[in-house]
């Protein structure tokens, strides 16, 4: 039984002598993910409307989606809608990549080597401009997301004035304060949040 | 007579931090308890704040090895309630992701006996052929340890391409590892005598303790949900049950190696058997009511008992994961065994905190007591009567 462990000792030590390692490389190289693996989660650019529906449905709180305060004043008030990913906090579920509405919003791409010193580095961030209600000044929600809305109602768009509106108006100016009288029917041209809209449709006349 | 000197054994490192305290006398184990608590993490509490579809995530993370039973465990509960029949080939991928799960929580074991009786060179075998194992998973599911593949409804990726293919050809290269681990098993003198005869619980041990798994099967219980409760797609593959009766160390090894044996052939069936079809079934509402439902992990049998009221989220979910069990009758077996042997005896029950950390309370007399949770619900109903 001895004899017969020693043969297969000298038979592996034989082995791997003439065979590559088992270790990696050194120095490093980096292995390439297989196809299909769930890496670090990317917001495309083009393809992301922010309406904010990865946010929801992340289980661990990672994306996150900053709007605009209401009532700031200034340049507050006309910033965006702000996307941000953060990976120190992501645990690379892919819910976020399959419950985008547009479908090429956020991406899980093959990135893995995810270390940082720094932990607040640890975050990427798109801004979309927004767009706010004329009636209460509100935030209503982004210009991209209307206009994919309105792409996916088609000609059926036309029942609401907001949609109708931000195909028209390429770049839409707010007022800085919301208006001060109380609605009527003449504002049902405007872009409007759906609490004022359904005032407006309410107020006779 | 000496007073029994304490050892307590706890490091971060050490199997996930279980506190094993451990009561010597002359070299030999007089008694041996086992500390729950130390990592409790109240994912049983978080769970009830995640909505259906969200508490797929949470769960795999209780075990980073059992990650997929315990959302399979959670999804046989959901479907029954919902009564939702997902599609034959999801079961049938279900299944292969289950069973690469066993084979690497398997491999992981033996790399874990291997580490503790001194048989580095096993370690680092098992570890090479595990990394293939992992890489197929990546391959599969998109992530090497947490698949995140079984959803409420079915599957969320199917086998693409040239998928079932790779499967295979990975698979078959896989089997060698197999015939090593058994080579060394039956011929290696030293690590039989380090395993022969050691750390034996009886049957009657076993059943009196709820031993589930390969720690029962060993001892000669036939106990295997996939035999006695019948999920995914095990009623339509072909598989042995692998059962020993001495229950010693070496018999658990040699269970678990029938196992990885039998899971390989699971798997190439289900590759071979699973026919183009949809993955995925729309869940409907959860509707309120209560489901049980259990799964066998690597570790034994999982028990998932979940209550709905009809919201997105469900209002109670239990969890009784198959190592609390197994740490019982592995507290049994212990006293009189050397010393030198606990290590090997405790690592043979394949113990796992994150699997392991619920509250139970023992009043003196030995026996389990009351729920804590269930204590404090009936003072609460109470103080608002009164």
């Amino acid at each position: 039984m001895k004899r017969l462990m020693k043969m297969r000792d000298i038979r592996e030590a034989l082995r791997s002598l003439f065979s590559t390692p088992v270790t990696t490389d050194f120095p490093k190289t980096r292995r390439p993910p297989e196809a299909g693996f769930r890496g670090k989660p990317l917001f495309d650019e083009a393809g992301c409307v922010a309406c904010g529906s990865c946010g929801r449905v992340c289980p661990s709180g990672a994306i996150r989606v900053h709007d605009p305060k209401p009532g700031a004043s200034g340049r507050k008030a006309r910033a965006g809608r702000r996307m941000e990913v953060r990976y120190d906090a992501c645990h690379f579920c892919g819910l976020c990549e399959e419950n985008c509405i547009t479908g090429r919003g956020i991406r899980m791409t093959d990135g893995f080597d995810l270390a940082l010193i720094d932990r607040t580095l640890a975050s990427e961030l798109i801004e979309k401009e927004m767009v706010f209600c004329e009636g209460c000044g509100r935030g209503v929600t982004t210009a991209a997301h209307l206009r994919w809305i309105r792409g996916r109602l088609g000609e059926m768009a036309s029942a609401n004035p907001s949609l109708t509106r931000i195909q028209q108006e390429p770049r839409l100016t707010f007022p800085a304060s919301p208006a001060a009288k109380p609605p009527d029917r003449g504002d049902d041209v405007k872009i409007l949040c759906p609490d004022c809209r359904r005032k407006v449709r309410s107020a006779g006349g | 007579m000496t007073e029994p000197a304490a050892l307590e054994i706890t490091h971060p490192e050490f199997w996930a931090g279980d506190l094993f305290r451990i009561h010597a006398a002359e070299g030999r184990v007089v008694r041996l308890d086992v500390v729950t608590g130390v990592r409790h993490r109240g994912i049983e509490k978080l769970a009830e704040t995640k909505s259906w579809s969200r508490l797929i995530p949470l769960l795999e993370r209780i075990c980073g090895i059992c990650s997929a039973s315990h959302p399979a465990a959670l999804v046989r509960a959901v479907e029954e309630l919902a009564e939702v029949r997902p599609p034959e080939r999801a079961q049938y991928i279900r299944t292969l992701s289950c069973e690469l799960e066993r084979l690497q929580s398997h491999l992981l074991w033996f790399a874990t006996l291997g580490h503790l009786a001194g048989f580095e060179t096993l370690w680092m075998w098992t570890w090479r052929y595990r990394e293939e194992l992992l890489v197929l998973n990546e391959r599969i599911s998109g992530n090497r340890l947490i698949p995140s593949l079984i959803v409420p409804g079915g599957v969320r990726r199917d086998l693409d391409g040239d998928m079932k293919a790779h499967a295979r050809r990975a698979l078959e290269k896989f089997r060698p590892a197999l015939d090593l681990l058994d080579s060394q098993l039956s011929t290696d003198p030293v690590l039989r005598s380090r395993m022969r005869g050691i750390g034996v619980l009886d049957e009657e041990t076993a059943r009196k303790n709820g031993a589930v798994g390969p720690m029962a099967r060993a001892s000669g219980v036939a106990l295997d949900v996939r035999k006695d409760d019948p999920y995914f797609a095990y009623p339509w593959v072909d598989w042995n049950l692998s059962l020993r009766a001495d229950g010693d160390v070496q018999s658990r090894a040699e269970v678990r190696l029938e196992e990885m044996r039998e899971s390989l052939d699971i798997c190439v069936q289900c590759l071979e058997r699973m026919r183009p079809g949809p993955v995925l079934a729309e869940l409907p509402r959860v509707p309120a009511g209560m489901a049980v439902s259990r799964v066998e992990a690597p570790r034994g049998e999982l028990f998932n008992c979940v209550v709905s009221d009809g919201s997105a989220a469900p209002v109670r979910l239990q969890i009784r994961p198959p190592s609390a069990p197994n740490l019982k009758a592995i507290e049994a077996v212990c006293p009189g065994t050397d010393l030198e042997d606990i290590a090997i005896v405790l690592a043979s029950a394949d113990p796992c905190t994150g699997c392991a950390e619920r509250v139970t309370v023992i009043d003196a007399s030995g026996a389990a007591g009351p729920d804590p949770v269930r204590l404090s619900r009936v003072k609460t109903a109470r103080s608002r009567t009164a």
